[in-house]
Formats: structure tokens, C-alpha cells, sequence
């Protein structure tokens, strides 16, 4: 492919590129459209460089705490789960794992439902920055429990069975979609009732205070990742043949798990399950230029952002001025690419890894 | 060069109460390419994963260069030592330059220097994979697999800090080869050898195990039947002792090693 040929640094560029032009289509559109020049006014009074007096104040505070902290919101939970995406894809050898699939986000949704629900009635948590990190805690502990239960499920001496997988990814979707629907089905608070919040995702609710603490998880964990990215790709061809290229896999597999489930169930405590975004972004990456998982990394973060943007603008674009849940959106267009990679797979008759 | 050997000391190695490996003790020196020998589950494997510490004996012990090792070591024997295992695939489609890269990674942190592009390149064209290097891995045909592992594994060991022992371990590294290509692979490996390295390796045929080996060791059902030169060990009554087939030996002045047919 055409992408092949090009420097690894020449495509990054180029995905910043589209995703600076994807930023700015999404904060002109939705359900108040803003012109160039209007978003150029905002942002220089914003940061005080030039005050226009015939500024929209009301239009300018939508911007400001509703369109702005919403596009960067969706930037960072795309680039996290399609970072995640490719982190399990690596760890379980696997290309059809995804956070969604092996129970991560619906964990990680069962244990923010639950503070949040609970929590509320108690009045332990209310709309401060304390209180947005009460619900990532939880989340963390809800998605490492059920991504741990599956991982140890479907492994028996570090070889994955896929069938066991997601068949037992199956079962840990059931219960905590059981329990955080039990949930919402009790709860007195209007987002947590809406139980589609929890299983379709949405970025409606995005505020500064979420985006700050998507973005202080999200950005270090990304950095951190990168350094594991030799050791993750030494384990494609084994966890033995890692060993003999002196990594650590036990260590390695563990910190991949948690920095996995950190990410996700940050993202999850905000915006609910988002599916499918984990699975196909590195593999369009993959298809486009290398499977080199510090290229992933890196490609997901952006690619990911790009494509949770455009997601999000699809959302607020189709039945403006009112939106539906973006698990719409990336399940309608998921659902069927992850057929045909299962296909593909199947077909191709990959040796090895794949149906081990 | 006695220091830099690896050495075998009674091991025994038992899983699920079979024992596998009944007490075997040799040792692989530097200088010479040692092969290992026998039949179908002789424990043969199963010797080359314990002197690489990939399984822990269970009882005997292992030691490189006068040290005793353990699985915490091997961060620091991946600088020097390299093992090539058998039947290895990939999930994701890897270039080959990619895969023989992976063989650098001991030695570099984050980026690659030039040093080590430079060492894959000189892997790749000694393991004759050099025309390869853009393919993709999924796609090549079982031996261009081999040797295109082979050259990651080189890569590896391709340099020893001066003064400093290498290994190469290899778990029947002429599976999948063509006549030819396991005659390029065995004098390759003899060249390894000959800069100073310990190279032992696993191999069915006797007698490429005759020509090249300059020590040998036969295994049968767990026990070191004999270790020594071809033309100690690769005798009719040691084959028949091994595989339970009568064979005939030929040598004459032509040859420089015994060969065996049956």
C-alpha cells in the first residue's frame, strides 16, 4: 500500500495534520453551529488576547464549556482505547480482542455504576474533581476484575484459547451489564438511569473536570506504554523467545493488564462503554503500514482521536439539533469490519497464534 | 577457554512423574559446534530448553562460564546468549528486517542505533535473508521462516563485549530446510563456533550430525548414551543402541567423517 513507502514520522505527521482538521470541523458543527471566525473570536478573548464587545457571551460560554472540553474529551478516549485495543491485541496474541470484548469497559462500567448509584444515595460523591475520581477508581477495580477473570479464563500456559476468550468474555459482558442494568433500573439520578449511558456510551455529559482526569490517565499511560512496546512485540513470537530476548513477560504481562484497565476504565467512568474503536483502529493501522507495536501505539493515539472525533460529529450531525449515543455510530461501522477481519482471518488460515 | 563452557551437571528433570532427563551431565565449549542427537523423545528438547533456563531441572544444576544461573539472570544473558526454538509463529503480519531486529533488543533501549541496523544487515546477509528483508513474515515458506529466525538469533550474539562468552542454543534449526539450505545453516553455525562461541544444537539427521559436529552427544529415553567426537559416537552399535535399526557403516578415504545407511 501506498502508506507503506512513506517515513514512519511522515505518517504521524500526517494523521496530526487530520486530526487538527477533524478538531476544527467538529467544534464548528453540532447542535449551535459556530463559524471560523466566531471560534477565531472566542479563543482570542479566551485567552485574553483580543475583547470584542459584540461577542455572543451565551454562544461563546457553550463553546467554551461544552463544545471545547467535548472535542478534546473524544480525542483523548479515542487515542486511549485504541491504545488499549492494541495493548490486549499484543498480549493475547490476538487481533480481534478489544476492550469491549474481553468485559474491560463493562467492568469497568458495572463498578462506576455502582458508585455512582450507591454512592449518590449515600451523597458520598458529589460534582467535584474528588468526586471524578472516585468513579475511575471504581471502574479500575470493577474492569481489572473482569479483565483479569477472562485473561485467566482463556489461557492455560500462555497460549490463549480464542474460542474460550470470547466465549468467556460473553459471560462476563452478561453479569456486569446484569448488574449495572440492575442498577440504573434503581437509580434516582436521571444519567445513571439512562441505561443506554452505560452500554452505548456518549460524550453529551463532557465536562472540564472529566477531561482533566481522562487526560492526566490517558497521556502518561500512553507514554508508558511506549517503553513496553520492544517487549510486546518480542512477545508476538512467544513468551519463551521473549524470555531468551531477556524480557521479564510475567512482569510485562502484569503491567500491561493494569495500565490496560487504568486507561479504559478512565475513559469508561466518563463516557460510558464504547465499543469497538479499541478493535479497529490498529488494525487499520496494521493494514495501512506495520505491525510494529510502538507504531501502533502511537498511530492508535492519533488515528483513535481522529476517528472518536468524526465518531462524536456523526452523533451530534444527523438528528441535529438533538444526538443519539456514539456506541451507535462505532458499532454500526465496528460490528461489520470485525466480521470481515474474523473472515479474512479465517480464510488467510493464519498459522499459529490465531486459532492456537 | 574452559571458563566460557556450559555445563550440564546431573540433571534431572521429571513433569508429572515422567522423568524425562535421567542425570545427564556434559558440557558445550566454546570453539566447537556440539550437537545433540537421538530419538524421537530421548529428551533431547527438553535438554536444550534446560541449558537455555527456560525450565528449571529438577534437581542438577546449570552453569555458564563457571556461573551458576538462574531465571533472574536473564535480562543480562540475553546480551550474550541467543536460543532459537521450534515451531515458532507470528499473530501479526512483521517485516523480516522487523523480526531480525527483535534479536537487537537486549541491546538498545528505545531506538536502535546504527550499530544495530548495521548488525541485522550482516545477520540477514549471513543467514541469506538479505533478499527477504522487506517480505512479509506470514508469507514466506517454512525454511525462509527458519532463516529468517536464524538471522534474528545471530543478530543477537553478532558481538560480545571483548572478553565476554557467547551462546547459541538451537532446537533443530534444519526443520523445513532444503539439502542445500541445511548444509548453509550447519557450516554457518561451524563458523559461530570457530569465533569462539558455544554452539549446541539439536539434529535428527546422523549424518549431518557426522560431518559437521566436532562433539556429539546421544541421548536415549533420558539418558547420555555417549558424547564424543563423530567418529566415537556415530557407530553401528551406538545407532542400533539409539533407533533400534540396523545400520551399515561406510567410510573410506574419500570421506573425512563416517557416514551411516540403512
Amino acid at each position: 500500500m501506498w502508506f507503506s513507502r512513506i517515513s514512519f514520522r511522515t505518517f504521524y505527521l500526517l494523521l496530526g495534520l487530520i486530526l487538527l482538521v477533524a478538531i476544527i470541523l467538529s467544534a464548528t458543527t453540532g447542535a449551535m453551529d459556530f463559524s471560523y471566525a466566531e471560534i477565531a473570536g472566542y479563543l482570542a478573548d479566551g485567552i485574553g488576547l483580543r475583547h470584542d464587545p459584540g461577542i455572543n457571551v451565551l454562544q461563546e460560554k457553550v463553546f467554551f464549556h461544552i463544545r471545547a472540553p467535548r472535542i478534546f474529551l473524544c480525542a483523548m478516549v479515542g487515542a486511549g482505547l485504541s491504545v488499549s485495543g492494541a495493548l490486549m491485541q499484543a498480549l493475547f496474541r490476538n487481533p480481534i480482542v478489544e476492550p469491549g470484548l474481553i468485559g474491560t469497559s463493562s467492568g469497568a462500567a458495572f463498578g462506576a455504576a455502582l458508585v455512582f448509584v450507591l454512592g449518590k444515595s449515600f451523597g458520598a460523591i458529589s460534582d467535584t474533581l474528588i468526586g471524578a475520581l472516585i468513579l475511575p477508581f471504581f471502574a479500575f477495580i470493577g474492569g481489572l476484575i473482569a479483565t483479569l477473570t477472562v485473561y485467566r479464563l482463556s489461557s492455560t500456559g500462555g497460549r490463549v484459547t480464542v474460542a474460550t476468550m470470547l466465549l468467556a468474555g460473553i459471560a462476563i459482558n452478561a453479569v456486569a451489564a446484569g448488574g449495572t442494568g440492575f442498577l440504573s433500573y434503581i437509580a434516582r439520578d436521571p444519567q445513571a438511569r439512562s441505561i443506554t449511558f452505560w452500554s452505548l456510551g456518549t460524550f453529551s455529559g463532557a465536562d472540564w473536570n472529566t477531561l482533566c482526569v481522562v487526560t492526566v490517565v490517558t497521556i502518561p499511560s500512553v507514554l508508558v506504554a511506549l517503553r513496553y512496546s520492544k517487549g510486546l512485540n518480542a512477545l508476538l513470537l512467544g513468551e519463551s523467545e521473549a524470555e531468551y530476548l531477556g524480557i521479564n513477560t510475567e512482569k510485562l504481562k502484569t503491567r500491561i493488564i493494569l495500565l490496560n484497565t487504568l486507561i479504559v476504565a478512565t475513559a469508561t467512568a466518563g463516557v460510558g462503554v464504547i465499543g469497538f474503536v479499541g478493535l479497529i483502529v490498529p488494525h487499520l493501522l496494521r493494514m495501512m503500514k506495520s505491525s510494529d507495536n510502538r507504531f501502533l501505539i502511537i498511530g492508535s493515539s492519533l488515528l483513535g482521536a481522529i476517528i472518536m472525533i468524526l465518531a462524536d460529529m456523526v452523533t451530534r450531525v444527523i438528528i441535529a439539533p438533538a444526538e443519539f449515543p456514539i456506541g451507535i455510530v462505532t458499532a454500526v461501522v465496528g460490528a461489520p469490519v470485525f466480521l470481515w477481519i474474523l473472515v479474512r482471518n479465517k480464510r488467510s488460515g493464519f498459522h499459529g497464534g490465531f486459532y492456537a | 577457554m574452559g571458563d566460557f563452557m556450559l555445563e550440564l551437571d546431573h540433571i534431572r528433570y521429571t513433569v508429572d512423574g515422567t522423568e524425562i532427563l535421567k542425570g545427564i551431565s556434559t558440557h558445550f565449549e566454546p570453539g566447537r559446534l556440539s550437537l545433540i542427537i537421538g530419538p524421537n523423545g530421548s529428551g533431547k528438547s527438553t535438554l536444550m530448553k534446560i541449558a537455555g533456563l527456560e525450565f528449571s531441572p529438577t534437581s542438577g544444576t546449570v552453569s555458564y562460564g563457571g556461573r551458576t544461573m538462574g531465571g533472574r539472570d536473564r535480562e543480562e544473558l540475553a546480551r550474550t546468549r541467543a536460543a532459537l526454538s521450534q515451531n515458532l509463529s507470528l499473530p501479526f503480519p512483521l517485516t523480516v528486517a522487523e523480526v531480525v531486529m527483535m534479536g537487537r533488543y537486549p541491546h538498545f533501549s528505545f531506538k536502535p542505533s546504527s550499530r544495530d541496523h548495521d548488525i541485522c544487515v550482516l545477520a540477514m546477509e549471513r543467514a541469506g535473508v538479505a533478499g527477504l528483508r522487506d517480505r512479509n513474515y506470514l508469507t514466506l515458506s517454512g525454511g525462509e521462516k527458519q532463516m529468517t529466525q536464524f538471522a534474528r538469533v545471530l543478530a543477537q550474539i553478532w558481538e560480545a563485549p571483548p572478553g565476554e562468552p557467547r551462546y547459541l542454543l538451537l532446537d533443530e534449526p534444519t526443520t523445513f530446510l532444503d539439502v542445500n539450505h541445511q548444509h548453509h545453516l550447519l557450516q554457518a553455525l561451524r563458523a559461530i563456533a570457530a569465533g569462539n562461541v558455544v554452539v549446541a544444537a539439536v539434529i535428527h539427521d546422523i549424518n549431518l550430525a557426522s560431518q559437521y559436529g566436532d562433539f556429539i552427544v546421544a541421548l536415549h529415553r533420558g539418558v547420555r548414551v555417549a558424547e564424543g567426537t563423530p567418529d566415537e559416537v556415530i557407530t553401528p552399535q551406538i545407532f542400533q543402541a539409539l533407533y533400534g535399526m540396523r545400520g551399515r557403516m561406510i567410510k573410506n578415504d574419500d570421506l573425512e567423517f563416517p557416514l551411516i545407511v540403512f
